[in-house]
């Protein structure tokens, strides 16, 4: 027993450390505190932060606070540089103990300091550190930032980097625009790519903004939010509100040119795209899939619209097909024959089976009576048949 | 999460060895009649590989990997990742010699030295000295330890960039536990104590933190599950709570877990802990 219980002693001996404040935080507290010089108080801070012990922090605070206060006290290039470093190791070290009293303190950093460093170490604290009161004025700061650059781009990159962070980390809405557009702003590859990443993170459910950015912006960026909306976190009936909106909106928008007009269809395309690996059912999804059949500007967007209609299999999407095959047929039978209407015209067959709905019934009886068809149709017609009720 | 050390790895992943030990020893009867004998049995250690922390929501804010030699025995690095940065924001990379750390060398995320703490240790594994040097390599602080025969800390000296002496720690040991603290700056004015107290179990019951003038400043009030410390209270000397610290433990009195609270129960800190098992042959000792 005695055995056992000096083992129980030496266990706890050494998870002791992970728990007790241990006296070098006292002993590094007080010497900070006794320190004269900015060196001094920089050994003394290296060692605090070293220790990895949260009780700290509000030491740690203080001593920010206090760098703060004495800036213009530190004019050689030495103390300068010790300064941005001192900035630099708290900010980082009050972020990683989350400690939240800093808040106003960290937002001072970024005001105040010149170094680009230190106030990009500040944001990304901000953001760890959860400050959602601070969220607005970031994210105003970024999306300066994603314009263009001032004199000292490099500079600017940097602060801009810390925003992106600090946006992701707060994980607000409100910072979702400005980190979307840093995605093609100006930055260098390496931020732009950052942005991408953190834009992934920023919300649970980012729909609102991408609304915004879908009836806002160029086709390009549209294509670009519909993207971010298909990878959302968000409930997919916010993503099929959106993927209808992308689709109505590029469908209305009447292009200037061909890029455009290539551009547009790029984005009906991943709205379709979208709402059939959604599964929606939305009856406003119906006259938009028929428009894009109807004025698509490639087949593969109008068998993405008739696809949508097939797995959307309401009433609607079925009546809609119905009218499609139908039409089709009658062309046929006046001899308004080529190649991509019969490719239409198997598809949409085919995607009406997916329906199982009888009102298509009687367009699969007229195609299957109409020895004008290929065989592949007549059959895909009749295979169709055996799949209405 | 990111601290400038790799020492606590070593800690978690002995303190689980010596709970194991624990469990799996018998103890020894003290019959004369009955013979001491020894036998090799294996050992389970958790070994730290992973350490994540979270924010207050549940969402993950920083991890840590935790990389070994072969045996599983000398920590080499700890590579630190925010949640959506594929690079490490911080690496702690360990020179090693004769099994134990003499440098440790951290990194930022551009890659650049940003801290190194050298060590020197002796024969039995104690620390004898350490110093922090900055980027640019100068020393930025030192210390030096002295312990006694039975290798208990003695002394502590702390030491500035210049080599100045700043403050010296004594420390006091009473029935072979250790029972004060006793804090002093560089020239011998004491700044302030730390008395640690024991339950008859002889587990810590309190650790009370004085100011220069023996004035209580804080205390910490710990509790145990099993010989397993459960909960360690921070309050200030009218008993106002400051924070919390809750564990949790897996089979094999690994930490699995830790939640830091405030005074209002708000969670300022979530920690979990993952690990690989390393076996180890032991040779126990039994009486029969």
């Amino acid at each position: 027993m005695k055995r056992f219980m000096c083992l129980v002693l030496a266990f706890l001996a050494m998870a002791a450390p992970l728990a007790f404040s241990s006296e070098e935080s006292e002993v590094y507290r007080q010497i900070y505190k006794d320190a004269g010089s900015l060196q001094q108080k920089y050994s003394a801070v290296l060692s605090l932060v070293g220790l990895g012990d949260r009780s700290v922090a509000p030491i740690l605070s203080e001593a920010l606070d206090d760098l703060l206060l004495r800036q213009s006290s530190y004019s050689s290039g030495t103390d300068k540089e010790i300064y941005a470093d001192m900035v630099k190791v708290l900010c980082r070290a009050l972020g990683d103990y989350k400690y939240d009293d800093a808040a106003s303190s960290l937002w001072a950093v970024v005001q105040q300091l010149r170094d680009p460093l230190a106030r990009a170490e500040a944001l990304i604290s901000l953001g760890k550190i959860h400050a959602v009161d601070y969220v607005e004025r970031v994210a105003i700061m970024l999306r300066d930032l994603d314009i263009a650059p001032g004199p000292d781009r490099l500079a600017d990159e940097q602060v801009a980097y810390g925003c992106i962070l600090a946006l992701e980390k707060f994980r607000d809405v409100r910072g979702f625009m400005p980190v979307f557009y840093a995605t093609d702003a100006w930055y260098t590859q390496r931020v732009r790519d950052q942005a991408e990443r953190s834009l992934a993170n920023i919300a649970a459910d980012p729909t609102d903004p991408i609304m915004e950015l879908i009836r806002k912006e160029s086709a390009a960026r549209k294509l670009l939010a519909l993207k971010y909306n298909a990878s959302s976190k968000a409930p997919v009936e916010r993503k099929i509100e959106a993927a209808l909106l992308a689709l109505d909106v590029a469908e209305s928008a009447g292009p200037r040119d061909k890029p455009e007009a290539k551009a547009l269809s790029e984005v009906r395309k991943l709205a379709l795209r979208s709402l059939i690996a959604f599964r929606s059912t939305r009856a406003e999804g119906v006259p938009l899939a028929v428009f894009a059949y109807s004025n698509g500007l490639d087949d593969e967007e109008r068998l993405l619209a008739l696809q949508s209609l097939g797995v959307s299999a309401t009433d609607a999407a079925a009546t809609a097909l119905r009218d499609i095959i139908l039409r089709l047929d009658a062309d046929q039978k006046a001899g308004i024959t080529d190649d991509t209407r019969n490719r239409m015209a198997k598809a949409a067959i085919e995607n009406g089976a997916l329906t199982k709905n009888h009102i298509l019934w009687a367009a699969l009886m007229a195609v299957s009576s109409n020895e004008k068809w290929s065989g592949g149709i007549l059959l895909a017609a009749q295979t169709a048949l055996k799949e209405i009720p | 999460m990111r601290r400038n050390c790799l020492v606590p790895c070593f800690g978690l992943s002995l303190a689980a060895f010596l709970a194991i030990s624990c469990a799996g020893g018998p103890a020894p009867a003290a019959a004369p009649q009955k013979q001491r004998k020894e036998r090799t049995v294996t050992v389970q250690v958790p070994v730290l590989v992973k350490e994540t922390s979270y924010f207050a929501d549940g969402l993950v804010d920083e991890y840590a990997i935790y990389k070994y030699d072969a045996s599983l025995l000398v920590l080499l690095e700890k590579d630190s990742y925010d949640g959506s940065r594929p690079d490490p924001i911080e690496r702690v990379v360990a020179e090693v010699e004769g099994g134990r750390a003499k440098a440790e060398s951290t990194y930022g995320a551009d890659g650049k030295l940003r801290l190194r703490r050298e060590m020197t240790w002796d024969q039995g594994g104690r620390l004898l000295s350490e110093r922090t040097l900055d980027q640019k390599g100068s020393v930025q602080s030192s210390s030096a330890y002295a312990y006694d025969a039975a290798g208990n800390r003695l002394e502590w000296k702390a030491f500035d960039g210049q080599g100045l002496l700043r403050a010296v720690t004594g420390y006091e040991y009473r029935d072979g536990r250790l029972v004060l603290v006793d804090m002093k700056d560089g020239a011998g004015k004491r700044t302030g104590s730390i008395a640690v107290e024991y339950d008859a179990a002889g587990l810590v019951a309190k650790r009370l933190y004085k100011a220069a003038d023996g004035k209580l400043q804080k205390y910490e009030v710990p509790t145990y599950s099993a010989g397993r410390l459960m909960t360690l209270e921070t309050r200030l000397a009218d008993g106002s709570l400051v924070s919390r610290v809750a564990y949790t433990y897996g089979d094999l009195g690994q930490v699995l877990g830790s939640v830091v609270t405030d005074a209002a129960g708000a969670v300022k800190d979530r920690r979990s802990f993952e690990y690989t098992i390393r076996q180890d042959q032991k040779t126990e000792v039994y009486w029969e």
